[in-house]
């Protein structure tokens, strides 16, 4: 597609170049006349002097097909000018043919410059044969500038019938052949003026290289290439020979019959010589062809894809070996035979629909088709189709293994899709199962707590007289265990719940949260001495809710493990950390033994005697899991009676929010 | 059985309710406690059926209500009494052992006047169901149609 355009351009180009070249030889030839006349140059009239002259108004006529080629040929000028000047050039030369004909003097001839040769009836008058040539070429112009195919290939003809009538009148000149251009009644024909036509024809003729006959000559193919160079040699052979032959017996070198038969077999020896001559160039050519031929179809043959060519009548016209593999046929099964009969059924397939388009509106297309095997078994492929001059090329991937995987893929993914599905059913049961073991731990075990404290209380108040000190201690005890085991049963739902409630994230201002925290706990530990401090402490994001009970489990701690200082401190800090905050509650309380650290967070889990220290042991175990559901980190640090500091990190507030 | 009394306590389990009478006792309003073993009960004694079916006209100023119960559980009497016209104007009052986050707001939802939560320490046991009788049967205007306590 791509060379071809470059080919048809290239040779526009060069016929544009052609007819451009004529019409100026002509109109400049018809200028040289004309101020020849004006100057009465003899030299310009006729060429040679005695021999007839070109007449003004021929001169003029030359001048105006001249300009009418460029007209044609030149991009951008209006060709409406060529429309009219293509009449005014038939008008004048019927004018003059006429008035041969008819015996009139129209006033015509002398209407520039009056024509004082004597020797002639009609002075200053073109000759018929003139008359009739520029009435050719009227026509020419006329059917150009048109520009339907239809005409121009009329104009091609008529200015081939131009070129051949000068033709003839030059051989005429050529062998001196008077009677020839004596045939004419009334004046003859210059030398210059044949020559003219000859010119202006030729650029005609190749006006428009993209049509007709001037199509074929000017093409770059072979048909191109032999006609022009062959032409020059048909032309000028027998213009050559048969000149030396008239030239031979003129001086009487032989006879008539011997210049025949001269003339003859010259002739044929030349043209054998040409013919041959082609002949082995076109063979060269050929030779060329089939080793590039042979190039592409081993190429072909060679290439993994599978290459196929399919004629307008769905035959097989080629089919490469592995095309042949992929569809598991012989080459000898499939070439020759239409695609229906190869296949039969293929009419119905959507690979059929996207071919046809393909022929029909010659566009390219794309498919991936599942081809199924006699044998049941299925294969992929995917396919381009081109259209070519053929019909349609098409070219073929096998592309089964990777769409086997796609779906070794596609059913893994499913697979897992179904696992995750049933473990989060599981997750979803064991979840529902833990809530109903809450509940019912919450409901149904604290309600004996509750009898077992009534009753124990009632029975002191009951029997206070009856009991000695040892009785009562006893029912202190079991009214002790009971409040302690419904103390722990109230943490446990509160980890277990700290699980299972959804997160409510937002701007956490910790500093405020900090403080109310303090402001809680201070008023619960009256009588003490703490110093408290808090740093300014970065923003953060989280449940509000959980992280009041993080910083209430935390500070909490904070105080119950320092009770033993006169002067308790506890440090509430915290810095931004890249992506976290971190935050830390430090004490001066008894600290702890660094070697237990990894027990602190466990739940029931303490480092410390009840009877030192109260506590269930789930604090930390909360902070920790409420931390981590928040996707931060707790860790502590301590020393035996040298404090404590218990670090934790949330994410930190989005930019530019603010509760 | 037939007296018209002013509490309602709707409760299955001997112990509580021999709790929560002898904190109901401390402020002598033991007397004016009717006791319905189970939801159906309960509704039974609201609705004048069953065994309670010659009891004189009126509402209890009151209704204590245990939520987990045999037959109709507290929640569906809590339905009941708040989507009856004669009945809806009625305090009920949960007491229950649950602090589950669904029975909360399962009660609210409903329309439940005040959830307790009942202490495992009996003196904060015996001092919110005082407190709850003192409020609710004398404190409280209770709506027309209730019966005021007979206090001596």
């Amino acid at each position: 597609m791509y060379s071809s355009q470059t080919i048809v351009s290239q040779s526009m180009a060069r016929a544009r170049l052609y007819s451009l070249t004529t019409g100026l030889v002509s109109a400049a030839l018809g200028m040289i006349v004309l101020a020849g006349w004006f100057l009465d140059v003899e030299l310009f009239k006729s060429v040679i002097p005695g021999l007839a002259t070109m007449k003004v108004n021929t001169a003029l006529l030359f001048v105006l097909s001249g300009l009418c080629l460029w007209l044609l040929t030149v991009p951008g000028l209006s060709p409406r000018w060529a429309y009219v000047i293509s009449m005014a050039i038939v008008l004048l030369a019927l004018a003059t043919l006429s008035q041969d004909i008819l015996g009139l003097d129209l006033g015509i001839d002398q209407w520039l410059i009056e024509d004082t040769a004597l020797t002639q009836n009609a002075p200053g008058r073109m000759s018929p044969g003139t008359a009739f040539d520029f009435l050719l070429i009227g026509c020419t112009i006329f059917l150009l500038q048109t520009r339907r195919p239809s005409a121009v290939r009329w104009a091609q003809i008529l200015s081939l019938l131009v070129i051949l009538l000068s033709v003839l009148a030059l051989i005429g000149y050529v062998y001196d052949v008077w009677s020839l251009y004596e045939v004419f009644v009334y004046t003859t024909m210059a030398v210059h003026t044949v020559v003219g036509f000859l010119f202006l024809a030729i650029g005609l003729f190749l006006l428009r290289p993209d049509i007709g006959p001037a199509a074929a000559v000017m093409g770059d193919d072979l048909q191109g290439n032999v006609l022009r160079r062959l032409l020059p040699y048909a032309v000028g052979i027998p213009v050559v020979v048969g000149w030396i032959r008239l030239r031979g017996q003129q001086i009487g070198l032989y006879g008539f019959e011997f210049g025949l038969v001269m003339m003859v077999t010259v002739s044929i020896v030349l043209f054998s010589a040409i013919i041959g001559w082609t002949a082995r160039s076109l063979a060269q050519l050929e030779s060329r062809r089939r080793a590039v031929e042979a190039r592409y179809r081993t190429t072909l043959e060679g290439l993994m894809e599978g290459c196929q060519i399919l004629g307008f009548d769905w035959r097989y016209l080629y089919i490469n070996d592995s095309a042949s593999r992929q569809v598991r046929r012989s080459k000898e099964e499939l070439v020759g035979r239409t695609m229906m009969e190869c296949f039969p059924g293929i009419e119905g397939t959507p690979l059929f629909t996207v071919l046809k388009n393909s022929m029909e509106k010659r566009e390219p297309g794309q498919i991936e088709n599942e081809f199924t095997y006699p044998d049941g078994s299925k294969g992929w492929f995917q396919l381009s189709i081109e259209p070519v001059d053929d019909g349609l090329f098409i070219l073929s991937s096998d592309i089964t293994n990777e769409k086997n995987m796609l779906e070794e893929l596609h059913r893994h993914r499913e697979h897992l899709e179904e696992l995750v599905h049933a473990r989060t059913l599981e997750l979803e049961q064991a979840n529902q199962e833990l809530e109903a073991f809450s509940y019912s731990v919450s409901h149904d075990l604290r309600a004996p707590l509750r009898h077992i404290h009534g009753f124990a209380t009632m029975l002191s108040k009951h029997a206070t007289e009856r009991l000695d000190e040892k009785g009562h201690r006893y029912l202190q005890t079991i009214s002790d265990a009971a409040r302690q085991m419904g103390t722990l049963i109230d943490d446990l739902l509160v980890f277990s719940r700290m699980a299972r409630v959804d997160l409510h994230r937002t701007y956490l201002n910790m500093e405020k949260l900090v403080r109310d925290t303090i402001e809680e706990m201070n008023s619960e530990e009256e009588g003490r001495q703490i110093e408290w401090s808090v740093r300014s402490l970065p923003a953060a994001q989280g449940d509000p809710s959980m992280i009041r009970l993080v910083l209430q489990n935390l500070i909490a701690n904070a105080v119950k493990y320092t009770r033993p200082r006169v002067q308790a401190r506890i440090e509430i800090d915290g810095r931004d950390d890249h992506d976290e905050a971190v935050f830390c509650v430090r004490d001066n309380g008894v600290g702890f033994d660094m070697e237990y650290a990894h027990k602190l967070f466990g739940v029931f889990q303490r480092l410390h005697r009840a009877d030192e220290f109260e506590g269930t042991g789930i604090g930390l175990a909360n902070v920790r899991r409420i931390v981590s559901r928040h996707g931060g980190r707790t860790w502590a640090q301590g020393k035996v009676d040298e404090g404590a500091a218990f670090y934790f990190t949330l994410p930190m507030a989005e930019k530019g929010v603010e509760a | 059985m037939n007296d018209l009394k002013c509490i309602l306590l709707a409760e299955d389990n001997p112990s509580d309710i021999e709790l929560t009478l002898t904190a109901l006792e401390e402020n002598h309003l033991a007397n004016d406690v009717v006791v319905a073993r189970d939801g159906a009960e309960a509704l039974d004694y609201l609705y004048r059926r069953g065994t309670h079916t010659g009891r004189p006209p009126g509402n209890p100023a009151v209704v204590l209500l245990d939520l987990k119960m045999p037959k109709v559980d507290g929640l569906e009497v809590l339905r009941t009494i708040k989507q009856d016209d004669q009945l809806r104007n009625i305090p009920v009052v949960v007491l229950t052992s649950s602090r589950e986050e669904t029975d909360l707001v399962g009660s609210y939802r409903l329309g439940v006047n005040a959830y307790v939560v009942k202490p495992v320490d009996f003196q904060q046991f015996v001092k919110a169901v005082s407190d709850l009788g003192v409020f609710w049967a004398i404190i409280n205007e209770p709506p027309p149609g209730s019966v005021p306590p007979s206090r001596s």
